[in-house]
Protein backbone atom coordinates (compact mmCIF):
# COMPACT_ATOMS: atom_id res chain seq x y z
CA UNK A 1 0.00 0.00 0.00
CA UNK A 2 2.80 2.60 0.99
CA UNK A 3 4.46 1.19 -2.38
CA UNK A 4 0.87 2.25 -4.10
CA UNK A 5 0.85 5.50 -2.18
CA UNK A 6 4.48 6.39 -3.67
CA UNK A 7 3.95 6.02 -6.60
CA UNK A 8 0.75 8.13 -6.76
CA UNK A 9 2.66 10.79 -4.79
CA UNK A 10 5.82 10.81 -7.95
CA UNK A 11 3.26 10.24 -10.29
CA UNK A 12 1.32 13.54 -9.13
CA UNK A 13 5.03 15.24 -8.70
CA UNK A 14 5.61 14.68 -12.57
CA UNK A 15 2.41 16.03 -13.60
CA UNK A 16 3.18 19.03 -11.39
CA UNK A 17 6.47 19.52 -12.97
CA UNK A 18 4.15 19.49 -16.28
CA UNK A 19 2.13 21.79 -15.13
CA UNK A 20 4.53 24.12 -14.08
CA UNK A 21 6.86 23.92 -17.51
CA UNK A 22 3.75 24.67 -19.00
CA UNK A 23 2.60 27.76 -16.67
CA UNK A 24 6.19 28.79 -17.12
CA UNK A 25 6.30 28.32 -21.58
CA UNK A 26 2.86 29.98 -21.41
CA UNK A 27 3.89 33.12 -19.20
CA UNK A 28 7.22 33.52 -21.02
CA UNK A 29 5.53 33.19 -24.67
CA UNK A 30 7.95 30.62 -25.50
CA UNK A 31 4.50 28.84 -27.42
CA UNK A 32 2.38 31.89 -29.40
CA UNK A 33 -0.01 32.94 -26.61
CA UNK A 34 -2.79 32.75 -29.41
CA UNK A 35 -2.14 28.83 -29.57
CA UNK A 36 -1.67 27.62 -26.59
CA UNK A 37 -2.99 29.09 -23.33
CA UNK A 38 -1.99 29.70 -19.27
CA UNK A 39 -2.94 26.85 -17.28
CA UNK A 40 -4.61 29.40 -14.94
CA UNK A 41 -6.68 30.74 -17.17
CA UNK A 42 -8.03 27.28 -18.47
CA UNK A 43 -8.48 26.86 -14.82
CA UNK A 44 -10.26 29.27 -14.58
CA UNK A 45 -12.59 28.62 -16.99
CA UNK A 46 -13.12 25.06 -15.56
CA UNK A 47 -14.45 26.84 -12.37
CA UNK A 48 -16.36 29.30 -13.96
CA UNK A 49 -18.01 26.45 -16.46
CA UNK A 50 -18.95 24.53 -13.45
CA UNK A 51 -20.20 27.30 -11.40
CA UNK A 52 -22.64 28.57 -13.85
CA UNK A 53 -23.37 24.98 -15.30
CA UNK A 54 -22.24 25.35 -18.90
CA UNK A 55 -19.57 22.85 -18.65
CA UNK A 56 -21.69 20.79 -16.38
CA UNK A 57 -23.75 20.08 -18.64
CA UNK A 58 -21.72 19.51 -21.63
CA UNK A 59 -19.86 17.03 -19.89
CA UNK A 60 -22.79 15.19 -18.71
CA UNK A 61 -24.26 14.94 -22.23
CA UNK A 62 -20.78 13.02 -23.52
CA UNK A 63 -20.67 11.01 -20.24
CA UNK A 64 -24.00 9.51 -20.79
CA UNK A 65 -23.55 9.43 -24.15
CA UNK A 66 -20.90 7.19 -23.71
CA UNK A 67 -22.16 5.19 -21.02
CA UNK A 68 -25.46 4.35 -22.94
CA UNK A 69 -22.99 3.43 -26.15
CA UNK A 70 -21.02 1.36 -23.94
CA UNK A 71 -23.51 -1.02 -21.85
CA UNK A 72 -25.20 -1.46 -25.26
CA UNK A 73 -22.10 -2.81 -27.12
CA UNK A 74 -21.29 -4.65 -23.89
CA UNK A 75 -24.12 -6.24 -23.91
CA UNK A 76 -25.02 -7.02 -27.10
CA UNK A 77 -20.95 -8.22 -27.52
CA UNK A 78 -21.26 -10.54 -24.50
CA UNK A 79 -24.58 -11.68 -25.77
CA UNK A 80 -23.29 -12.56 -29.58
CA UNK A 81 -19.86 -13.18 -28.36
CA UNK A 82 -20.92 -16.05 -26.31
CA UNK A 83 -23.01 -17.80 -28.95
CA UNK A 84 -20.18 -17.14 -31.62
CA UNK A 85 -17.70 -18.61 -28.98
CA UNK A 86 -19.83 -21.39 -27.57
CA UNK A 87 -21.24 -22.95 -30.98
CA UNK A 88 -18.07 -24.35 -33.11
CA UNK A 89 -20.78 -23.85 -36.62
CA UNK A 90 -21.47 -20.04 -35.92
CA UNK A 91 -16.97 -19.66 -35.20
CA UNK A 92 -16.28 -20.96 -38.47
CA UNK A 93 -18.52 -19.44 -40.24
CA UNK A 94 -18.98 -15.56 -38.60
CA UNK A 95 -15.54 -15.49 -37.13
CA UNK A 96 -13.71 -14.75 -40.82
CA UNK A 97 -16.51 -12.27 -41.88
CA UNK A 98 -16.05 -10.78 -38.08
CA UNK A 99 -12.07 -10.22 -39.03
CA UNK A 100 -13.14 -8.67 -42.74
CA UNK A 101 -15.22 -5.77 -40.57
CA UNK A 102 -12.90 -5.62 -38.12
CA UNK A 103 -10.68 -2.78 -39.68
CA UNK A 104 -13.03 -0.86 -40.66
CA UNK A 105 -12.35 2.29 -39.15
CA UNK A 106 -15.84 3.14 -37.29
CA UNK A 107 -15.66 6.60 -37.79
CA UNK A 108 -16.47 6.18 -41.04
CA UNK A 109 -19.62 4.58 -40.31
CA UNK A 110 -20.90 7.96 -39.65
CA UNK A 111 -21.82 9.21 -43.13
CA UNK A 112 -23.99 6.23 -43.33
CA UNK A 113 -25.83 6.39 -40.36
CA UNK A 114 -26.33 9.95 -40.83
CA UNK A 115 -28.01 8.86 -43.93
CA UNK A 116 -30.10 6.81 -42.54
CA UNK A 117 -31.12 7.80 -39.22
CA UNK A 118 -30.26 11.66 -39.91
CA UNK A 119 -28.76 14.06 -37.15
CA UNK A 120 -30.17 12.83 -33.93
CA UNK A 121 -29.23 10.92 -30.86
CA UNK A 122 -30.08 7.78 -32.14
CA UNK A 123 -27.31 8.07 -34.90
CA UNK A 124 -24.77 8.75 -32.36
CA UNK A 125 -25.72 5.69 -30.58
CA UNK A 126 -25.62 3.59 -33.59
CA UNK A 127 -22.46 4.51 -34.49
CA UNK A 128 -21.20 4.03 -30.97
CA UNK A 129 -22.77 0.60 -30.83
CA UNK A 130 -21.26 -0.92 -34.49
CA UNK A 131 -17.81 0.94 -33.52
CA UNK A 132 -17.04 0.03 -29.76
CA UNK A 133 -18.71 -3.32 -30.30
CA UNK A 134 -15.54 -4.89 -31.44
CA UNK A 135 -13.16 -5.02 -28.57
CA UNK A 136 -16.36 -6.51 -26.25
CA UNK A 137 -17.31 -8.99 -29.08
CA UNK A 138 -14.06 -10.58 -29.78
CA UNK A 139 -12.97 -10.56 -26.42
CA UNK A 140 -15.63 -12.38 -25.83
CA UNK A 141 -15.31 -15.21 -28.40
CA UNK A 142 -12.14 -15.50 -27.43
CA UNK A 143 -13.05 -15.98 -23.92
CA UNK A 144 -15.72 -18.21 -24.45
CA UNK A 145 -13.61 -20.71 -27.07
CA UNK A 146 -10.41 -20.89 -24.90
CA UNK A 147 -12.16 -23.05 -22.15
CA UNK A 148 -9.81 -25.59 -21.11
CA UNK A 149 -10.77 -29.22 -22.84
CA UNK A 150 -10.59 -31.09 -19.69
CA UNK A 151 -13.32 -28.70 -18.46
CA UNK A 152 -15.49 -29.35 -21.47
CA UNK A 153 -14.97 -32.72 -20.36
CA UNK A 154 -16.01 -32.18 -16.86
CA UNK A 155 -18.72 -30.88 -18.07
CA UNK A 156 -20.02 -33.53 -20.26
CA UNK A 157 -19.25 -35.57 -17.06
CA UNK A 158 -21.82 -34.12 -15.33
CA UNK A 159 -24.01 -34.43 -17.57
CA UNK A 160 -24.54 -30.31 -17.58
CA UNK A 161 -27.15 -28.22 -19.95
CA UNK A 162 -25.65 -25.97 -22.42
CA UNK A 163 -26.81 -23.02 -20.19
CA UNK A 164 -25.65 -24.70 -16.61
CA UNK A 165 -22.51 -25.39 -18.70
CA UNK A 166 -22.02 -21.40 -19.70
CA UNK A 167 -22.93 -20.25 -16.68
CA UNK A 168 -20.69 -22.27 -14.43
CA UNK A 169 -17.89 -23.35 -16.33
CA UNK A 170 -17.41 -21.04 -19.61
CA UNK A 171 -18.53 -17.80 -17.99
CA UNK A 172 -16.24 -17.40 -15.43
CA UNK A 173 -13.45 -18.41 -17.72
CA UNK A 174 -14.44 -15.88 -20.25
CA UNK A 175 -14.71 -12.80 -17.53
CA UNK A 176 -11.28 -11.81 -17.52
CA UNK A 177 -10.88 -11.25 -21.52
CA UNK A 178 -14.46 -9.94 -21.36
CA UNK A 179 -13.98 -7.17 -18.74
CA UNK A 180 -10.42 -6.55 -20.89
CA UNK A 181 -12.70 -6.20 -24.01
CA UNK A 182 -15.64 -3.79 -22.43
CA UNK A 183 -12.46 -1.99 -21.03
CA UNK A 184 -10.95 -1.01 -24.84
CA UNK A 185 -15.18 -0.95 -25.93
CA UNK A 186 -15.26 2.30 -23.17
CA UNK A 187 -12.18 3.82 -24.42
CA UNK A 188 -13.70 3.47 -28.06
CA UNK A 189 -16.84 4.70 -26.93
CA UNK A 190 -15.90 8.01 -25.58
CA UNK A 191 -13.64 8.82 -28.73
CA UNK A 192 -16.56 7.58 -30.91
CA UNK A 193 -18.91 10.31 -28.81
CA UNK A 194 -16.59 13.06 -29.39
CA UNK A 195 -16.23 12.27 -33.55
CA UNK A 196 -19.88 12.64 -33.43
CA UNK A 197 -20.13 15.37 -31.87
CA UNK A 198 -17.61 17.05 -33.84
CA UNK A 199 -19.11 15.92 -37.00
CA UNK A 200 -22.68 16.82 -36.35
CA UNK A 201 -22.64 19.72 -34.54
CA UNK A 202 -24.74 17.72 -31.28
CA UNK A 203 -24.27 19.17 -28.15
CA UNK A 204 -21.72 17.67 -25.94
CA UNK A 205 -17.63 18.04 -25.39
CA UNK A 206 -16.90 17.58 -29.16
CA UNK A 207 -18.65 20.26 -30.31
CA UNK A 208 -17.49 22.37 -27.50
CA UNK A 209 -14.23 21.77 -28.46
CA UNK A 210 -14.55 22.65 -32.57
CA UNK A 211 -16.97 25.92 -31.12
CA UNK A 212 -14.40 27.24 -29.29
CA UNK A 213 -11.55 26.66 -31.82
CA UNK A 214 -13.63 28.56 -34.15
CA UNK A 215 -13.72 31.81 -32.02
CA UNK A 216 -10.30 30.96 -30.81
CA UNK A 217 -11.09 30.58 -27.60
CA UNK A 218 -8.55 28.66 -25.95
CA UNK A 219 -8.89 28.81 -22.83
CA UNK A 220 -12.35 27.26 -23.87
CA UNK A 221 -10.64 24.59 -25.92
CA UNK A 222 -8.08 23.21 -23.51
CA UNK A 223 -10.71 23.19 -20.65
CA UNK A 224 -12.80 20.63 -23.23
CA UNK A 225 -9.60 18.56 -23.89
CA UNK A 226 -8.68 18.72 -19.64
CA UNK A 227 -12.49 16.99 -19.76
CA UNK A 228 -11.76 14.87 -22.10
CA UNK A 229 -8.97 13.85 -20.58
CA UNK A 230 -10.04 13.59 -17.31
CA UNK A 231 -13.32 11.17 -18.37
CA UNK A 232 -11.22 9.05 -19.79
CA UNK A 233 -8.79 8.76 -16.77
CA UNK A 234 -11.75 8.34 -14.09
CA UNK A 235 -13.79 5.76 -16.30
CA UNK A 236 -10.82 3.75 -16.89
CA UNK A 237 -10.08 3.63 -12.90
CA UNK A 238 -13.31 2.55 -11.95
CA UNK A 239 -13.77 -0.31 -14.56
CA UNK A 240 -9.50 -1.32 -13.42
CA UNK A 241 -11.02 -0.80 -9.99
CA UNK A 242 -13.77 -3.54 -10.59
CA UNK A 243 -11.70 -5.83 -12.81
CA UNK A 244 -9.82 -5.89 -9.48
CA UNK A 245 -13.19 -7.13 -7.42
CA UNK A 246 -14.00 -9.19 -9.43
CA UNK A 247 -10.92 -11.30 -10.41
CA UNK A 248 -10.17 -11.51 -6.85
CA UNK A 249 -10.53 -14.80 -6.96
CA UNK A 250 -8.11 -15.07 -9.53
CA UNK A 251 -4.48 -14.19 -7.11
CA UNK B 1 -3.78 -30.42 -44.75
CA UNK B 2 -6.53 -28.54 -43.69
CA UNK B 3 -9.84 -27.89 -45.42
CA UNK B 4 -11.07 -25.53 -47.07
CA UNK B 5 -13.49 -23.54 -44.92
CA UNK B 6 -16.35 -22.46 -47.12
CA UNK B 7 -18.81 -21.44 -44.79
CA UNK B 8 -17.64 -17.36 -44.46
CA UNK B 9 -18.37 -17.93 -48.03
CA UNK B 10 -21.78 -18.66 -46.92
CA UNK B 11 -22.56 -16.26 -44.72
CA UNK B 12 -20.78 -13.15 -47.07
CA UNK B 13 -22.97 -14.12 -50.18
CA UNK B 14 -25.94 -14.16 -48.04
CA UNK B 15 -25.03 -10.76 -46.81
CA UNK B 16 -24.68 -9.34 -50.27
CA UNK B 17 -27.98 -11.40 -51.05
CA UNK B 18 -29.77 -9.65 -48.43
CA UNK B 19 -28.02 -6.36 -49.06
CA UNK B 20 -29.82 -6.83 -53.17
CA UNK B 21 -33.12 -8.10 -51.59
CA UNK B 22 -33.40 -4.82 -48.89
CA UNK B 23 -32.59 -2.33 -51.58
CA UNK B 24 -32.19 -3.53 -55.27
CA UNK B 25 -35.66 -4.53 -55.74
CA UNK B 26 -37.14 -1.07 -56.06
CA UNK B 27 -38.94 -1.50 -53.11
CA UNK B 28 -37.25 1.27 -51.17
CA UNK B 29 -36.10 3.95 -53.58
CA UNK B 30 -33.13 5.28 -51.51
CA UNK B 31 -30.95 8.91 -52.38
CA UNK B 32 -29.05 7.47 -48.86
CA UNK B 33 -28.68 4.15 -49.54
CA UNK B 34 -27.40 1.65 -52.32
CA UNK B 35 -27.47 -1.78 -53.56
CA UNK B 36 -24.48 -3.46 -54.52
CA UNK B 37 -24.81 -3.02 -58.06
CA UNK B 38 -24.34 0.12 -58.05
CA UNK B 39 -21.93 0.43 -55.68
CA UNK B 40 -19.38 -2.12 -57.42
CA UNK B 41 -19.70 -0.02 -60.81
CA UNK B 42 -19.03 3.05 -58.68
CA UNK B 43 -16.06 1.23 -57.24
CA UNK B 44 -15.17 0.23 -60.85
CA UNK B 45 -15.50 3.83 -62.05
CA UNK B 46 -13.11 5.26 -59.05
CA UNK B 47 -10.67 2.52 -59.75
CA UNK B 48 -10.71 3.43 -63.56
CA UNK B 49 -10.17 7.23 -63.55
CA UNK B 50 -8.01 6.97 -60.68
CA UNK B 51 -9.73 9.12 -57.98
CA UNK B 52 -9.44 6.41 -55.28
CA UNK B 53 -5.62 6.14 -55.83
CA UNK B 54 -4.55 9.68 -55.32
CA UNK B 55 -7.10 9.26 -52.24
CA UNK B 56 -5.74 6.25 -51.24
CA UNK B 57 -2.30 8.11 -51.34
CA UNK B 58 -3.04 11.09 -49.56
CA UNK B 59 -4.46 8.90 -46.80
CA UNK B 60 -1.79 6.65 -46.64
CA UNK B 61 0.94 9.19 -46.29
CA UNK B 62 -0.20 10.83 -43.55
CA UNK B 63 -0.80 7.83 -41.84
CA UNK B 64 2.40 6.45 -42.30
CA UNK B 65 4.06 9.68 -41.89
CA UNK B 66 2.60 10.00 -38.49
CA UNK B 67 3.06 6.43 -37.53
CA UNK B 68 7.00 7.19 -38.09
CA UNK B 69 6.69 9.73 -35.78
CA UNK B 70 4.68 8.51 -32.97
CA UNK B 71 6.20 5.27 -33.17
CA UNK B 72 9.65 6.82 -32.55
CA UNK B 73 8.99 8.86 -29.99
CA UNK B 74 7.45 5.89 -28.51
CA UNK B 75 10.07 3.76 -29.02
CA UNK B 76 12.87 6.44 -27.99
CA UNK B 77 10.79 6.79 -24.60
CA UNK B 78 9.58 3.61 -23.88
CA UNK B 79 13.44 2.06 -24.37
CA UNK B 80 14.72 5.05 -22.15
CA UNK B 81 12.45 4.49 -19.23
CA UNK B 82 12.94 0.75 -19.40
CA UNK B 83 16.50 1.17 -19.28
CA UNK B 84 16.83 4.23 -16.82
CA UNK B 85 14.20 3.82 -14.20
CA UNK B 86 13.76 7.36 -13.00
CA UNK B 87 12.91 8.26 -16.89
CA UNK B 88 10.34 5.63 -16.58
CA UNK B 89 9.30 7.38 -12.76
CA UNK B 90 8.79 10.26 -14.64
CA UNK B 91 6.82 9.79 -17.29
CA UNK B 92 4.27 7.73 -15.89
CA UNK B 93 2.51 10.42 -14.59
CA UNK B 94 2.07 12.35 -17.58
CA UNK B 95 1.77 9.41 -19.66
CA UNK B 96 -1.49 8.22 -17.47
CA UNK B 97 -2.88 12.06 -17.78
CA UNK B 98 -2.32 12.38 -21.69
CA UNK B 99 -3.17 9.09 -22.95
CA UNK B 100 -6.81 9.14 -22.33
CA UNK B 101 -7.25 12.22 -24.44
CA UNK B 102 -8.85 11.13 -27.69
CA UNK B 103 -6.88 12.11 -30.17
CA UNK B 104 -9.42 13.25 -32.81
CA UNK B 105 -10.14 15.96 -30.27
CA UNK B 106 -6.93 17.69 -30.67
CA UNK B 107 -7.68 18.22 -34.71
CA UNK B 108 -9.30 21.79 -33.34
CA UNK B 109 -6.24 22.87 -31.86
CA UNK B 110 -3.93 21.09 -34.51
CA UNK B 111 -5.93 23.04 -36.68
CA UNK B 112 -5.89 26.58 -35.50
CA UNK B 113 -2.07 25.83 -35.06
CA UNK B 114 -0.70 24.30 -38.54
CA UNK B 115 -3.77 24.92 -40.49
CA UNK B 116 -5.65 22.28 -42.50
CA UNK B 117 -3.87 19.57 -44.69
CA UNK B 118 -0.97 16.81 -44.14
CA UNK B 119 1.04 18.58 -41.20
CA UNK B 120 -1.92 18.63 -39.19
CA UNK B 121 -3.06 15.24 -39.92
CA UNK B 122 0.92 13.51 -38.93
CA UNK B 123 0.80 15.02 -35.71
CA UNK B 124 -2.64 14.06 -34.73
CA UNK B 125 -1.75 10.51 -35.88
CA UNK B 126 1.36 10.65 -34.42
CA UNK B 127 -0.12 11.86 -30.62
CA UNK B 128 -2.52 8.64 -30.72
CA UNK B 129 0.34 6.30 -31.99
CA UNK B 130 3.06 7.28 -29.43
CA UNK B 131 0.95 6.72 -26.28
CA UNK B 132 0.46 3.08 -27.18
CA UNK B 133 3.82 2.60 -28.69
CA UNK B 134 5.89 4.01 -24.78
CA UNK B 135 3.73 1.82 -23.07
CA UNK B 136 4.22 -1.52 -25.39
CA UNK B 137 8.18 -0.58 -25.84
CA UNK B 138 8.35 -0.50 -22.12
CA UNK B 139 6.49 -3.69 -21.82
CA UNK B 140 8.80 -5.16 -24.04
CA UNK B 141 11.79 -3.92 -21.83
CA UNK B 142 10.45 -5.53 -19.22
CA UNK B 143 10.14 -9.23 -20.57
CA UNK B 144 14.22 -9.12 -21.71
CA UNK B 145 16.01 -11.61 -19.81
CA UNK B 146 17.38 -10.33 -16.67
CA UNK B 147 20.37 -12.76 -17.33
CA UNK B 148 21.27 -10.73 -20.87
CA UNK B 149 20.92 -7.39 -18.73
CA UNK B 150 23.84 -9.06 -16.63
CA UNK B 151 25.81 -10.13 -19.30
CA UNK B 152 25.98 -6.30 -20.51
CA UNK B 153 26.71 -5.24 -17.05
CA UNK B 154 29.50 -7.65 -16.48
CA UNK B 155 30.78 -6.29 -19.70
CA UNK B 156 30.28 -2.71 -18.65
CA UNK B 157 28.45 -1.70 -21.89
CA UNK B 158 27.59 2.02 -21.75
CA UNK B 159 23.49 2.66 -22.52
CA UNK B 160 23.84 2.75 -26.15
CA UNK B 161 25.63 -0.46 -26.35
CA UNK B 162 23.30 -1.77 -23.98
CA UNK B 163 20.19 -0.98 -26.21
CA UNK B 164 21.97 -1.45 -29.78
CA UNK B 165 23.43 -4.75 -28.80
CA UNK B 166 21.25 -6.18 -26.39
CA UNK B 167 18.23 -4.65 -25.56
CA UNK B 168 17.07 -4.39 -29.32
CA UNK B 169 17.50 -7.32 -30.69
CA UNK B 170 15.58 -8.93 -27.93
CA UNK B 171 12.57 -6.58 -27.76
CA UNK B 172 12.42 -6.93 -32.16
CA UNK B 173 9.61 -9.30 -31.86
CA UNK B 174 7.59 -7.15 -29.68
CA UNK B 175 8.13 -4.40 -31.80
CA UNK B 176 6.72 -5.63 -34.36
CA UNK B 177 4.01 -6.72 -33.12
CA UNK B 178 3.56 -3.09 -31.74
CA UNK B 179 4.23 -1.85 -35.08
CA UNK B 180 1.31 -3.56 -36.71
CA UNK B 181 -0.82 -2.53 -33.77
CA UNK B 182 -0.19 1.21 -34.60
CA UNK B 183 -0.01 1.19 -38.09
CA UNK B 184 -3.74 -0.23 -37.50
CA UNK B 185 -4.28 2.58 -35.10
CA UNK B 186 -3.03 5.38 -37.33
CA UNK B 187 -5.02 4.70 -40.74
CA UNK B 188 -8.12 4.71 -38.38
CA UNK B 189 -7.05 8.26 -37.14
CA UNK B 190 -5.88 9.30 -40.44
CA UNK B 191 -9.45 8.21 -42.22
CA UNK B 192 -11.04 9.58 -39.20
CA UNK B 193 -9.07 13.25 -39.45
CA UNK B 194 -10.04 13.41 -43.12
CA UNK B 195 -14.35 12.70 -42.25
CA UNK B 196 -14.04 15.17 -39.35
CA UNK B 197 -12.25 18.17 -41.39
CA UNK B 198 -8.95 17.57 -42.95
CA UNK B 199 -9.97 17.90 -46.90
CA UNK B 200 -8.43 15.72 -48.46
CA UNK B 201 -7.47 11.80 -48.48
CA UNK B 202 -10.06 8.68 -48.56
CA UNK B 203 -12.31 10.03 -45.16
CA UNK B 204 -12.70 13.40 -47.28
CA UNK B 205 -14.02 11.59 -49.99
CA UNK B 206 -16.47 9.43 -48.13
CA UNK B 207 -17.85 13.23 -46.48
CA UNK B 208 -17.88 14.30 -49.72
CA UNK B 209 -19.90 11.65 -51.57
CA UNK B 210 -22.13 11.69 -48.45
CA UNK B 211 -23.15 14.89 -48.81
CA UNK B 212 -23.77 14.78 -52.60
CA UNK B 213 -26.31 12.47 -52.28
CA UNK B 214 -24.02 9.46 -53.88
CA UNK B 215 -24.45 6.58 -51.70
CA UNK B 216 -23.47 4.33 -53.82
CA UNK B 217 -19.86 6.27 -54.16
CA UNK B 218 -20.05 6.50 -50.18
CA UNK B 219 -20.22 2.75 -49.74
CA UNK B 220 -17.32 1.77 -52.20
CA UNK B 221 -15.29 4.24 -50.48
CA UNK B 222 -16.21 2.36 -47.16
CA UNK B 223 -15.19 -0.93 -48.60
CA UNK B 224 -11.56 0.79 -50.03
CA UNK B 225 -10.64 2.22 -46.60
CA UNK B 226 -11.68 -1.24 -45.06
CA UNK B 227 -10.06 -3.01 -47.83
CA UNK B 228 -6.99 -0.47 -47.21
CA UNK B 229 -6.74 -1.76 -43.06
CA UNK B 230 -7.26 -5.28 -44.35
CA UNK B 231 -3.86 -4.87 -46.65
CA UNK B 232 -1.45 -2.92 -44.38
CA UNK B 233 -2.80 -5.71 -41.33
CA UNK B 234 -1.46 -8.50 -44.05
CA UNK B 235 1.42 -7.08 -45.44
CA UNK B 236 2.49 -6.62 -41.54
CA UNK B 237 1.91 -10.12 -40.28
CA UNK B 238 3.34 -11.09 -43.50
CA UNK B 239 6.43 -9.09 -43.06
CA UNK B 240 6.48 -10.02 -39.75
CA UNK B 241 6.56 -14.04 -40.32
CA UNK B 242 9.48 -13.23 -42.79
CA UNK B 243 11.61 -11.22 -39.92
CA UNK B 244 10.85 -13.13 -37.33
CA UNK B 245 11.62 -17.27 -38.34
Amino acid sequence: MSRRLRNLATDLAAISCLLVLWYVAAAASWVPPAFVPSPVAVYQRLISGFADGSLLVETARTVIAMLAGWFACSLLGIVVGSIIGIWPLARQSLGPVLEIFRPMPPAAVIPIAIAIFGLSPEMSLVVVLFGAIWPALLATVHGFSSVEPRLKEVGQALTLSPLAFIWKIALPNATPDIIAGMRLSLVVSLVLVVITDMITGQPGLGSLVVLASRTFDMAGLFAGLVLLSLIGLVSNAAIVAVERRLLAYQR
Amino acid sequence: MKRFNWRPLVVVAALILAWQWALGGGKLVSDTLAPPGPVAAALFEMLRDGSVLQASFQTLLAALLGLALGAGIGTALGLASGILPPVGTAIRGPVEVLRPLPAIALVPLMTIIFGLGLDMEVYVVAFAVVWPSIILTQTAVRHVERRLLEVADVLELSYLARIRKIVLPAILPRLVVMLRFTAAIALLIAVTVELVSNPWGLGHEMMVASQDMAPARMIAFLFVITAIGWCLNWALVTAERHLLP
